[in-house]
């Protein structure tokens, strides 16, 4: 499929009227921006009022695992739900992914690198409670290295202990709900934690919540569920669906 | 008008982001096009609550910062379901024209 | 910065963190899915029927999660309209819940690809308990970013069944809904960015009571507006909803008919419900809803197959959501009536219309409208259910749906918009003529040439009847819900 120019140029004359209509939208979203209307001045300062009761010294973490934590919370569901909405997805057809070679570069590169990410995901998330950093950070990066691991061919995901993929994934959203009623038993709100207790709280969610969204997010790239041996049911043997829904 | 100070600069360029990636939405063909640009508008949105996070006064306001860490996070999970679903359809459809095509020869 | 009225009341988590431990459950326990699914179904569903009953008892209630009161926290906040909303999803999920139990063990005990159905099960589960969840966070928000994310779950749940059933037809059609969903929550994000610069809160109530009309704040409303119209699917934007509807699954139909579109129709009214904006520009939702009612209904009657029928009936139905717009300026709460009882009489009518025609698609291998004819012997139960749900659609006495249109009309008439009272009148008419033609068939005295063993389960047409039954009665017992209503 390769596109000529001239197939490119009469595509853009056939779309004129969108890209009109868009350079007025941009036109009109720049008025709305520039233009003067009420201005707040933000929370900045009723977050750094409510900082010492939080736990952390780091605002953003403050917002994201005590003043906002909800938002977290659902936001753990999201990325589980991500996983979740792949997983249902019927493979039609024996189409696997092709494995990549694994080549000498990539095996002594994964020997060196792993391991420091580990390292670095475990500093970011230590970092998180008085800078920038935090769950999400070292997630990506834990997610990064599962990632150079599933390159390698090697049926990382495959080989985990039965259930323990799946419980891993569910670890970090099952916590925070854990700990969001466990103060609410103690007579609290929901998800209700303040220093002195908070700062654990926050450090254990944190590592939970990490860990779990660094293994969703190397499942997202393997893209499928895996077919460990010791599933009896294979997908091959089943069609994608059948007519009568 | 106030002078192109950076946050005029980094907010219109938000903006212009989200535009451009509407574009690919909306004109391209292509899904992956299309996926990456709902990524593309997901960016200029971020950039743009990042810059009112900067906009208001001399403390950096850290809940639009906590707003966007939220929103990547978000975005990737969609982003990917996205991506996994566009393999199940590019598969049914070629699994569609290949019964087109067997069905063709049959007729013939 | 909390309104005094409102008290504070620990009930309107628990819409949402029921089905969530139930979502994680049912994902972790494969073997088990069908029971924890049932059991979180009618936790949650007894949970919000306690919240609405709360809320009807000691008024509107607030939560600030955390302890954090708004706008530095998250605030939920259940009034009239919130907790009947939840009350909807907690009837409607209910019974499609019990549905689905059956729905799933007839497939798999006719069907020899057992692995296919049981996978598609413990996917369903977790993904609608996930779902009712959301829909609960969503009704309950009181925060603009929440709602943000809260929609994204709607979104990706919502995708992920309509994706679920694995035909070529659904899956395109999940991507098409992904696609528009995603434009939506975008353009829902960049107004709550806009909404954030110029109040610097998220707290929904406080936004609206503050809100006055200048560029950034009209960007910003504009911006959500479209944003819950493409999710809603209101007329110019409802591509994406016959084919994504009729193909899915049949639970899913009907939770996807019945549920979702009121999540953003919900919202849609919050931000929407402010004396100003009717002055302004009132009159654009009510166009569309307009253009809907007659563009749905034409091509409801057009269609060969039960559940596009069915599916174009809700293209229409969502019109009406809209075309109610004008009518709330009016201050004595009619209009408000009107919608929400529109809202809820459609829920379950649209429910079970769906899941009767699930049942008669399983029982029969295809869903033709023409080769329909003869099911009434075999499914009389279900044949019943979906006759019942046609009355509230087509809105005649004594159903919800009557009632619905009578506020409407009256509404219209008083404030003296009679072309609005017109146009539900033809859009009445025009229903009927689609619904006839789907009820003739099935209702069709004749009599099948080969009786087939009956496949579905007792508790798929039940359920479908139940939910009927319900649409029926809400015209019979119109003032508890309107007095819900009126709690704010």
């Amino acid at each position: 499929m390769t596109k000529g120019p001239s197939k490119t140029a009469s595509a853009l004359k056939r779309q004129w009227p969108l890209a009109l209509l868009l350079v007025l939208l941009f036109t009109a979203l720049a008025w709305a921006y520039l233009a003067p209307g009420p201005a707040a001045v933000g929370l900045a300062a009723q977050v750094d009022a409510s900082l010492t009761a939080s736990g952390v010294s780091s605002r953003v973490t403050a917002v994201l695992l005590n003043f906002r934590a909800y938002d977290t919370l659902l936001e753990c569901f999201v990325i589980f739900l991500g996983v979740m909405v792949v997983w249902s997805l019927r493979p039609t057809t024996v189409t696997a992914p092709r494995q990549p070679q694994a080549g000498a570069i990539l095996s002594s590169l994964e020997r060196l690198l792993v391991p420091l990410m580990v390292l670095v995901a475990g500093y970011l998330l230590w970092a998180g409670s008085n800078q920038a950093g935090g769950a999400f950070q070292a997630g990506a990066i834990l997610g990064g290295a599962g990632v150079l691991l599933l390159l390698d061919s090697s049926p990382l995901l495959a080989r985990l202990p039965k259930g323990g993929l799946v419980w891993g994934i569910c670890l970090g959203p099952f916590y925070f709900l854990v700990v969001a009623v466990a103060a609410m038993l103690r007579g609290r709100h929901f998800l209700e934690y303040r220093a002195p207790e908070a700062t654990l709280a926050i450090v254990t969610l944190e590592a939970t919540a990490a860990f779990s969204i660094g293994l969703c997010l190397a499942t997202l790239f393997a893209g499928r569920q895996p077919q460990g041996k010791s599933r009896g049911e294979n997908s091959a043997h089943s069609p994608a669906w059948e007519e009568d829904s | 008008m106030t002078m192109l100070s950076p946050s005029l600069i980094y907010g219109l360029t938000g903006l212009l982001l989200f535009v451009m990636g509407l574009a690919g939405l909306l004109g391209c063909a292509e899904l992956l096009r299309k996926i990456l640009a709902t990524n593309i508008m997901a960016s200029g949105i971020f950039l743009f609550l990042i810059t009112i996070a900067h906009g208001s006064g001399t403390l950096i306001d850290p809940v639009p910062q906590a707003m966007v860490l939220t929103g990547i996070v978000v975005s990737v999970s969609s982003t990917a379901v996205a991506l996994a679903l566009a393999c199940h359809v590019q598969e049914a459809a070629r699994r569609h024209d290949l019964l087109q095509k067997k069905r063709g020869t049959v007729r013939r | 910065m909390t309104n005094p009225a409102l008290h504070s009341s620990a009930w309107l988590i628990w819409p949402v963190a029921a089905p969530l431990t139930g979502a994680l459950l049912t994902f972790l326990f494969k073997d088990h899915s069908r029971r924890l699914g049932l059991f979180f179904a009618a936790l949650s569903s007894g949970l919000g029927t306690a919240l609405a009953w709360q809320i009807l008892g000691h008024g509107p209630a607030h939560y600030a999660l955390g302890g954090w009161q708004p706008p530095l926290g998250i605030a939920l906040r259940a009034d009239g309209p919130a907790a009947l909303m939840v009350m909807m999803t907690a009837i409607t999920g209910l019974a499609v819940s019990i549905y689905s139990g059956g729905y799933f063990q007839s497939r798999r005990r006719n069907s020899k690809h057992h692995a296919l159905h049981s996978a598609q099960e413990h996917a369903f589960w977790s993904l609608w308990l996930l779902l009712w969840a959301a829909l609960n966070g969503l009704f309950l928000s009181n925060d603009i970013f929440n709602i943000y994310v809260s929609l994204e779950l709607v979104t990706l749940s919502s995708v992920g069944l309509t994706a679920l059933s694995g035909k070529p037809p659904s899956l395109v059609a999940a991507m098409r809904y992904l696609l528009v969903s995603l434009l939506g929550s975008l353009s829902f994000l960049l107004g709550v960015g806009f909404f954030y610069k110029a109040y610097g809160t998220l707290a929904l109530t406080a936004i609206i009571n503050s809100l006055s009309l200048s560029p950034p704040t009209s960007m910003a409303l504009a911006l959500i507006s479209i944003g819950l119209l493409l999710k809603s699917a209101l007329f110019p934007f409802h591509f994406w909803l016959p084919p994504a509807h009729a193909n899915a699954l049949t639970p899913v139909s009907a939770i996807l008919s019945g549920l979702v579109i009121k999540g953003s129709w919900y919202l849609f009214y919050r931000f929407w419900h402010v004396e100003l904006i009717f002055t302004a520009v009132g009159l654009v939702p009510a166009i569309l809803g307009g253009a809907a009612i007659i563009w749905g209904a034409w091509q409801a009657f057009a269609q060969q197959r039960l559940k596009m029928l069915v599916a174009y009936s809700t293209v229409a139905q969502i019109g009406y959501l809209f075309v109610a717009f004008p009518l709330l300026a009016e201050t004595s709460g009619q209009g408000h009536g009107a919608l929400f009882y529109f809202a809820i009489s459609h829920s379950c009518a649209k429910g079970a219309m769906f899941l009767a025609a699930g049942t008669f698609f399983l029982q029969m291998g295809h869903d033709r409208i023409r080769d329909l004819a003869g099911v009434r012997q075999l499914l009389p139960v279900s044949s019943f259910a979906f006759g019942l749900a046609a009355l509230t659609i087509m809105g005649l006495p004594p159903s919800g749906g009557f009632i619905a249109k009578y506020l409407y009309i009256n509404t219209a008439i008083n404030q003296g918009l009679w072309w609005l009272a017109l146009l539900i009148l033809l859009g009445s008419g025009l229903s009927a003529a689609y619904i006839f033609r789907a009820v003739s068939a099935i209702l069709s005295p004749q009599l099948l040439r080969i009786r087939p063993a009956l496949v579905v389960s007792a508790s798929m047409q039940w359920s479908a009847l139940t939910l009927a039954l319900i649409s029926l009665l809400l015209g019979i017992i119109a003032p508890l819900p309107l007095a819900l209503l009126e709690v704010s």
